[in-house]
């Protein structure tokens, strides 16, 4: 039955980017993330060992993941805010005079529903998600990940773990931060440019954004999470061939996880959108 | 005592193993030479389950180990170490971390008791005050060196060894001969060494095994192996560009 899914997805794959092999690596992501949830759940059950082997490899990711990530995070961040509320504002003027002071309701939005984790998820898929990739990728091709395992150390886990939940709580993290610098890049070109009030601007945020927006907007920063660093993982994992099998292993991981990232979040949005 | 049976192992439309049989005894140092490419390599990671055989038995303590669960494989493993062709040190720890790592992860060692043996089995291998420098910061010879350390650092039952001498000088290459004689002398334990380096082969082995066209094709004590009738192991010994193996 799995062969034949498996079949199923490879055949669908010829037709669609040869050489990405993005169906078929979505199912093996599946399977892959399966089996890390699992190890992930059993290790909870052991304190001591999650202390001893994983809480020091965690934070150190933590901080590559996360801390090294918020520069590229806020600059974009505050940007796009800026573009956004200049674009709408002006479109709004022209259309119906005095309507640009929805703005602030519309660009915080925008950024918390969509814009926010969806941009930092692609900007952490090309920062680390790569790295992640040919890291892993050069341990495989030069025996590392076989060494580990003669040495009591189950590759998919000693290495898999501290990515896997380094990502999933700084993800959000960022997220927020850039919705909190994307709606003040707003508020920077309203007022300066839009020539709005900060007091309407900032009542538009208010009044626009719902506690059920931002909770949204967190799932699905939870979602990328996990399909960026699986698809990392498991493009590293399976390298093969030398330094040429670890540039494709990069692109494929970069390319296959924004892809799915975009689909999945076309689909969160729907099921979001019913309630 | 290891016995292999009938190892078969292909990859893609290439075979490597076809059939492959041979039995270490305890306390045994097995040698095998081959030709490059002929899957010496490929049958150790075999042997430790690191490659999946398509065919084939691998037996030790009574237990087929390629019939066991993940976890059985994985407590096999813990039993043996691996000296690894290319040293497959890890890159982003030190050389402290490198050789330590199996004795943090499956020892319940003080950490000054770890360091003592990581010095230890350092110096075994020839060196000393390296242990805070990263692979990176070494020679070839002595990241070989460092991951034979590694290798040792359990005090492993089973020890394989891919090409030990291959790439450091004559004197420590004879330095690890003796190592590695001395590691069965100390302990009861099985050895399994790949080498190209008859030298080293003559000097270690307790009997030196043949592996031509996936198969074992002679197996015999050093004493035998020099006295060979077989053409295929008399070319490989001397070193001949020319018999019964062609070049190509
Ligand atoms: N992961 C792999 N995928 C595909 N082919 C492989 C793989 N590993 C080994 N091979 C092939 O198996 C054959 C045997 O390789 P192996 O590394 O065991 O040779 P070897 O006897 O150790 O040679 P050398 O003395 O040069 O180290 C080679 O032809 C190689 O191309
Ligand atoms: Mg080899």
């Amino acid at each position: 039955m799995n062969r034949r899914i498996m079949q199923g997805l490879i055949f669908l794959d010829k037709f669609w980017d040869p050489g990405m092999n993005i169906v078929e690596d979505m199912g093996r992501v599946f399977l892959l993330s399966g089996r890390l949830l699992r190890a992930i759940f059993k290790l909870m059950l052991q304190p001591v060992r999650l202390r001893d082997f994983y809480l020091r490899p965690i934070l150190e990711q933590m901080v590559r993941v996360g801390v090294n990530s918020i520069p590229v995070v806020i600059t974009t961040a505050l940007f796009t805010g800026m573009v956004l509320a200049i674009q709408t504002g002006v479109t709004m003027e022209s259309k119906i005079a005095g309507s640009s002071i929805f703005i602030g309701n519309i660009v915080s939005l925008s950024l918390v529903r969509e814009l926010g984790p969806v941009l930092t998820a692609l900007l952490v898929t090309g920062r680390v998600g790569s790295a992640i990739a040919a890291e892993i990728g050069s341990m495989k091709i030069t025996e590392q990940i076989d060494a580990l395992r003669t040495l009591a150390a189950e590759p998919v886990e000693y290495l898999g773990i501290p990515r896997f939940v380094a990502m999933l709580v700084m993800l959000p993290v960022l997220t927020v931060l850039a919705d909190v610098l994307g709606t003040m890049g707003g508020w920077m070109v309203s007022s300066l440019y839009l020539e709005i009030s900060s007091t309407v601007y900032w009542d538009g945020v208010r009044s626009g954004v719902e506690s059920l927006d931002i909770l949204s907007g967190l799932i699905k920063s939870l979602f990328f999470a996990a399909i960026l660093c699986i698809f990392a993982l498991h493009r590293g994992f399976s390298t093969q061939g030398g330094a040429v099998g670890v540039g494709r292993a990069t692109t494929s991981a970069v390319v296959n996880a924004s892809i799915t990232i975009l689909i999945v979040d076309y689909f969160l949005a729907q099921t979001f959108a019913l309630f | 005592m290891i016995r292999i049976r009938n190892l078969h192992k292909r990859f893609g439309s290439k075979a490597v193993l076809k059939g492959l049989d041979l039995e270490i005894q305890p306390g045994e140092t097995m040698v095998i030479i081959g030709r490059s490419g002929e899957g010496k390599s490929v049958l150790l990671k075999c042997i430790l389950n690191l490659i999946e055989p398509d065919r084939g038995e691998i037996w030790f303590d009574q237990e087929n180990i390629l019939t066991l669960k993940e976890s059985g494989r994985a407590q096999f493993r813990q039993r043996c170490g691996m000296l690894f062709q290319g040293g497959a040190l890890f890159d982003s720890l030190t050389i402290e971390e490198n050789v330590g790592f199996g004795l943090r992860r499956m020892k319940n060692y003080t950490e000054e008791r770890i360091r003592r043996i990581v010095r230890e089995k350092l110096a075994l291998v020839g060196l000393k005050d390296i242990e805070h420098l990263y692979p990176a910061e070494l020679s070839g010879g002595m990241k070989k060196r460092v991951a034979l350390a590694r290798a040792i650092a359990m005090d492993p039952e089973i020890i394989l060894y891919d090409e030990p001498t291959t790439g450091v000088d004559p004197i420590m290459a004879d330095a690890i001969n003796e190592l590695i004689n001395e590691m069965n002398r100390k302990l009861p334990v099985s050895s399994i060494a790949v080498t190209h380096d008859m030298v080293s082969a003559y000097k270690i082995a307790d009997r030196i095994a043949l592996l031509h066209q996936g198969r074992i094709v002679e197996v015999g004590t050093p004493a035998q192996i020099k006295r060979t009738r077989n053409p295929l192991v008399h070319q490989f010994i001397t070193g001949s560009a020319h018999g019964p193996i062609s070049l190509i």
